[in-house]
């Protein structure tokens, strides 16, 4: 199906080449794509779901929806580094709800042992860790409050109103909280942004 | 100002709402121009960003494992198609049908004035029977030598074929790199196009607040005590605050590289005290910009200070630049 192995040429390739290489179903193109961004998208799942084993098995549905359907990916929305984590998050808020592990995530994410990490090797991954350290510092910067809306927006998939009501707070506090919350991220990872567009 | 404010929530809240519509709904919210498409895309970039504070968990080497295999399951259905135009040998199959067995039979008989019914016998007479029996083999070997020298051009054809479908699929790997590298090549440009929008995008920020008929301007200054001169007397900037008293943007010029572990802050101050606007670093020559969507209520004045720490709650250094009093340009 694929008469020309490509390794060395896709490991220095960008995110998108690689996705129109996976749309012409290159599996060399997929694997180097999943050792980009496996981790960061399963430390998604696994924050999102609190089990490392629902996490894989979301990891495993996300790179099958993305070798048949990499045709979709529009450049113009999204980065692909977003496009993933995107579909990441939905397909396990999906799960999460479906299986109504609410109650247990967060004993469930300190109970497993945390996984061995092995970073793979490649300049684009020296990239991607060097974002995270970026974010991270930001992140942390933010005022508490606002990073909680945030999370429970983005980690827990409640709307600004389940939030409120969650949190109990008035809907206009969780909406000023969360835009305070994404401004003060834009402006901060305003390099960060740059390098996706 | 108080439009675009209102419109760049609204990109956001439907931003974050776009994440319920669905994975290829994302970055949702109605465009109508390229500002708030543009604008739209960066939240969404932003959304993006947030999973990368999260400590990295490697999947186990399984996993991978059971995702490829299933990636060849998956393509299963297309695997013969291909599998099968690009190797099988051109078809033999006429070869295997010739009545060996038969012929020499059917050759010594007469041939029949009308097709034989269903229900008729072909009846060979003895004597012509006796006479196709004691012929020389040589006379009933010329077909299996004719079936021999068919199947050998079939499979001398069948060779060249294949060698000509290595040779084409040698030519569409080539290429398909060769796209691959166009693509790459264009989708770098495409990557410069939207960084230069995005600068394009900040610099009409900062021009709609520098130009803003009620921004207020104050200089920064270099702070000097009685009897002390100032720590850097060259360093200068200037503050430019919006009407709603929230956004603003600082140029600096002239402060000098900080040691190792020290760093510029910036602080607003109010009654309430001096409340820390963030840290940052100074290149020799290079001019530094600033600017935030927020500055804390009741905000007096404006300092910055070299701190030996960070993250110093409140500032302890030298005084570098101080805001002078506001003024409002009309």
């Amino acid at each position: 199906m694929n008469p020309v192995p490509q390794t060395s040429a896709h490991e220095s390739m960008n995110d998108v080449a690689l996705l129109r290489q996976v749309a012409d179903h290159q599996a060399e193109a997929l694997s180097t794509l999943y050792d980009r961004y496996a981790g960061t998208l399963l430390a998604l799942g696994k924050r999102i779901l609190g089990s490392v084993a629902d996490a894989e098995e979301v990891l495993q549905e996300v790179f099958l929806h993305v070798w048949n359907h990499a045709g979709r990916y529009d450049a113009s929305r999204s980065s692909v580094s977003t496009w993933l984590i995107l579909i990441t998050r939905s397909r396990a808020i999906d799960r999460l709800r479906t299986r109504k592990v609410v109650e247990r995530t967060h004993e469930t994410s300190v109970q497993e042992n945390p996984v061995e990490h092995a970073s793979p090797e490649g300049v684009e991954t020296v990239f991607v860790n060097e974002r995270r350290e970026r974010v991270r510092r930001e992140m942390v910067k933010l005022p508490e409050e606002q990073r909680l809306v945030l999370e429970m927006a983005f980690y827990g998939g409640l709307s600004q109103s389940e939030i409120a009501a969650k949190a109990d707070l008035p809907l206009g506090t969780v909406k000023t909280r969360t835009l305070l919350a994404m401004k003060k991220l834009r402006n901060a990872l305003r390099d960060e942004i740059r390098q996706l567009l | 100002m108080n439009d675009e404010a209102q419109a760049e929530d609204l990109t956001i809240l439907a931003a974050l709402e776009a994440l319920e519509g669905g994975i290829d709904a994302s970055g949702g919210p109605a465009r109508s121009d390229e500002t708030a498409e543009m604008m739209a895309r960066l939240y969404t970039e932003v959304l993006g960003l947030v999973p990368y504070e999260l400590e990295p968990v490697m999947p186990a080497a399984r996993v991978k494992a059971s995702l490829m295999a299933r990636l060849t399951s998956a393509a299963a259905p297309e695997t013969p198609e291909v599998v099968g135009d690009e190797t099988r040998p051109a078809p033999v199959a006429p070869v295997a049908p010739i009545p060996v067995a038969a012929e020499p039979v059917r050759a010594a008989a007469p041939t029949p004035a009308a097709p034989l019914r269903a229900s008729q016998e072909m009846r060979i007479p003895p004597r012509m029977a006796a006479v196709a029996a004691s012929r020389p083999a040589r006379a009933r070997r010329w077909p299996l030598a004719l079936a021999a020298m068919l199947a050998l051009a079939m499979l001398g054809l069948s060779v060249w074929l294949y060698s000509q479908v290595g040779a084409q699929q040698a030519t569409i790997a080539s290429l398909r790199n060769e796209l691959a590298r166009e693509r790459s090549r264009s989708e770098g440009a495409i990557a410069k196009v939207r960084q230069l929008e995005t600068d394009s995008l900040d610099l009409t920020e900062k021009f709609s607040l520098v130009t803003s008929p009620a921004v207020l301007v104050s200089p920064m200054r270099p702070v000097e005590r009685p009897g002390q001169p100032a720590v850097q007397p060259g360093a200068r900037g200037v503050l430019f605050v919006a009407a709603d008293h929230q956004h603003w943007y600082m140029t600096l010029r002239g402060l000098q590289p900080v040691a190792a572990g020290q760093a510029y802050k910036l602080w607003f101050v109010a009654d309430t005290g001096a409340v820390s606007a963030g840290s940052f670093s100074a290149q020799p020559g290079a001019p530094i910009e600033l600017s935030s969507q927020h500055m804390p209520a009741g905000t007096k004045g404006v300092l910055v200070t070299l701190e030996a720490d960070a993250q110093a709650s409140a500032p302890s250094g030298p005084e570098i630049l101080r805001a002078a009093s506001f003024y409002e340009i009309s």
